[in-house]
This record gives structure tokens, sequence and C-alpha cells, in this order.
């Protein structure tokens, strides 16, 4: 039978060869679509933050907790050892790159957050610095995803301790 | 003498009586005609004309012939691949699985994957006598900035 297309054929192309450079562009489509798709999993460099501030106690029968709150207890009892969270304040952001941007405003503890031009493994990544009114107490370089939040342990307030969540919010 | 050596005699007029005389009978029965001996007295004479300088005209025959058996070869090549070849099945069968395996990998949700846990890079102290240190659970689920030697607030001090 004759070549159905003469002029690859004279090129030396044949049919499996056509075939096989086929499955080739398609495999390359959907490993693109998958770049890309796990490209996008990654957040933005417009990631909200949401920080609260809380008080730990120890307490033997402590009432339900906020419910902006009850699904880390599980983490913050097992972590800090206290019985009871209560929630003083919380604030949902978008850090930028350039400007400052002050997470729990309290009168005591004041959280810097500047967020890094870069993204990647499903992270946003921010240099944060916490202060206790003037006084610097600690730098960081971190790197948030959404469902893994950070804790930080404060000052002893009181008959509790003060403890800092930051999470990376969808 | 065989049929090749007495076709070429013959196209020269070598064969006895044959010169102007009808085709050998041995070469008719090959299905040769009488004009075709003029046909291939004229391309000799074409051949010595263009090619006078021909030293090798062996070397050039050998050329000659296996440029039209590469260009035979070419022609028939498609017509031996036909069909679902083994090399074609293969490859096929290749790119249905990479196709298969990739789509599923994209398509169907995977209940073992976990998103990347938050990872703290470097923690450092900024204040005399607080030493802060980068902390894990023991589970991975969460990252801790574990802060010491901070001044007590007391429960008087108001932090809202």
């Amino acid at each position: 039978m004759p070549c159905s297309e003469p002029a690859l054929c004279r090129a030396g192309v044949t049919r499996s060869g056509r075939a096989f450079r086929t499955v080739a562009v398609l495999l390359g489509m959907l490993l693109c679509g998958l770049a890309s798709a796990a490209e996008s999993s990654s957040p933005g460099p417009d990631a909200r933050l949401w920080c609260a501030l809380l008080v730990g106690t120890r307490e033997r029968n402590p009432p339900s907790p906020p419910a902006a709150i009850a699904s880390y207890l599980p983490v913050l009892r097992r972590t800090f050892g206290y019985d009871r969270f209560d929630l003083i304040a919380e604030r949902l952001a978008v850090p930028g790159p350039d400007d400052d941007r002050w997470l729990v405003p309290s009168t005591e503890l004041y959280l810097q957050v500047r967020s890094r031009p870069v993204a990647g493994e499903g992270r946003s990544f921010y240099q944060l610095r916490m202060f206790q009114r003037e006084r610097a107490l600690f730098a960081s370089e971190i790197g948030l995803s959404p469902g893994s939040p950070l804790y930080i342990r404060g000052p002893l307030w009181g008959q509790g301790q003060l403890i800092l969540i930051l999470e990376l919010r969808p | 003498m065989n049929s090749e050596e007495r076709y070429n005699r013959w196209v020269d007029g070598l064969l006895a009586g044959s010169d102007t005389g009808p085709v050998p009978p041995e070469l008719a029965r090959e299905g040769i005609a009488g004009g075709e001996r003029a046909e291939v007295r004229r391309v000799g004479e074409l051949l010595r004309h263009h090619a006078p300088a021909l030293e090798h005209p062996d070397v050039f025959r050998e050329q000659i012939l296996d440029r039209i058996r590469r260009e035979q070869g070419r022609v028939n090549a498609p017509e031996t691949r036909r069909g679902w070849s083994l090399p074609r099945l293969a490859w096929s069968g290749f790119g249905l699985v990479a196709l298969a395996v990739l789509g599923f990998a994209a398509l169907i949700p995977k209940p073992w994957h976990h998103p990347p846990a938050s990872e703290i890079y470097g923690v450092w102290s900024e204040a005399d006598r607080v030493s802060a240190v980068a902390l894990r659970t023991p589970d991975h689920s969460a990252s801790v900035v574990w802060l010491d030697g901070l001044d007590y607030l007391p429960a008087d001090h108001a932090v809202q």
C-alpha cells in the first residue's frame, strides 16, 4: 500500500513515528497541566494571616473554648500544658513586603510581620519580629502553610500564659 | 553464456546474425522487443556523451544501483509497517499507561497526601536574658517559638 502522505514518507516519518510524537505531545501537555496545578496550590503573596492572642490557665473543669480556637485546643493542651484557653484578641491581615503589619496590637505584645516575595512548596514566607512594648524580643524567618499554625509562647500573665497563634488562611 | 551476457551481446550487435535480424527466440521469450535495442543503445550513447570521464564505471554503476535500492526501500517502507506492528503496539501501550498514571495522579484525590507543615527557618533572640527556641510538636503538626526569660506581667496589667 502506498504511503498516505507522500511528503511525510519522503521525510522518513512513518505512522508509528507520528503516533509516538502525538503521545509525547499529549504527555507534555498533561505534565504542564500538573505543573501549573502544583504551582497554583502554593499560596500567593496576598495570602491572609490570622493571628490570635490567647491566655492559657489551669482549671479543673474549664468551660468550652471560643469557637475560633476550638480546633487548636488539642495541640495547645499538649504543647503548653494548660487546661483553659481564652481568646483575648484576633486579627486577619494581608502582610505586605515593604510595609510593616502589626498583628494583635495589644498594649503589651506587638507582632511585626513582613512577607517575603517568594512562595514555594505550598508555603508563604515571612519575617517576624515580636516586641513587648518597645523592647524587641526575637526575630524569625518562617514559612507558613495553610492548616499548619505557628505557636509563640509569650510571657506569663497573672495565673496564666500568653500564647500567640499565627496561621495562613486560604 | 547466460541470458544477461547474451542480452548484452545482442544489444551491442555481437550476437551472430542478429544485428539487423529479429530478436533471437531465447530473448523474445523473456519479453524483449525489437525496439528495445535502439532504446538501450541511445541511453548508452547519452551516458558516454555526458559522463565520458568515468574512470571506474563499476563503482558508478554500484552507486546508481545502491541509490535505486534505497529509493525502492523508502517507497516500500510504509507498506511493511502497516497495521499494528510490535514497536507501534509497544509505544501505544506505553503512552496509554503513562496517560493513565498521570491522570490518576492529577485527578484522583490523595488521602495520604498531607500539605507541607509550617517551618521555622531561623529564630534569633533580640533581648538580654530572653531565649528563643524553635520547636516542633511531637506529631509534627505545628511549629512553636518557645520564649523563655520574659518579664512576668501581673494580673492587673492590661494586655488588651
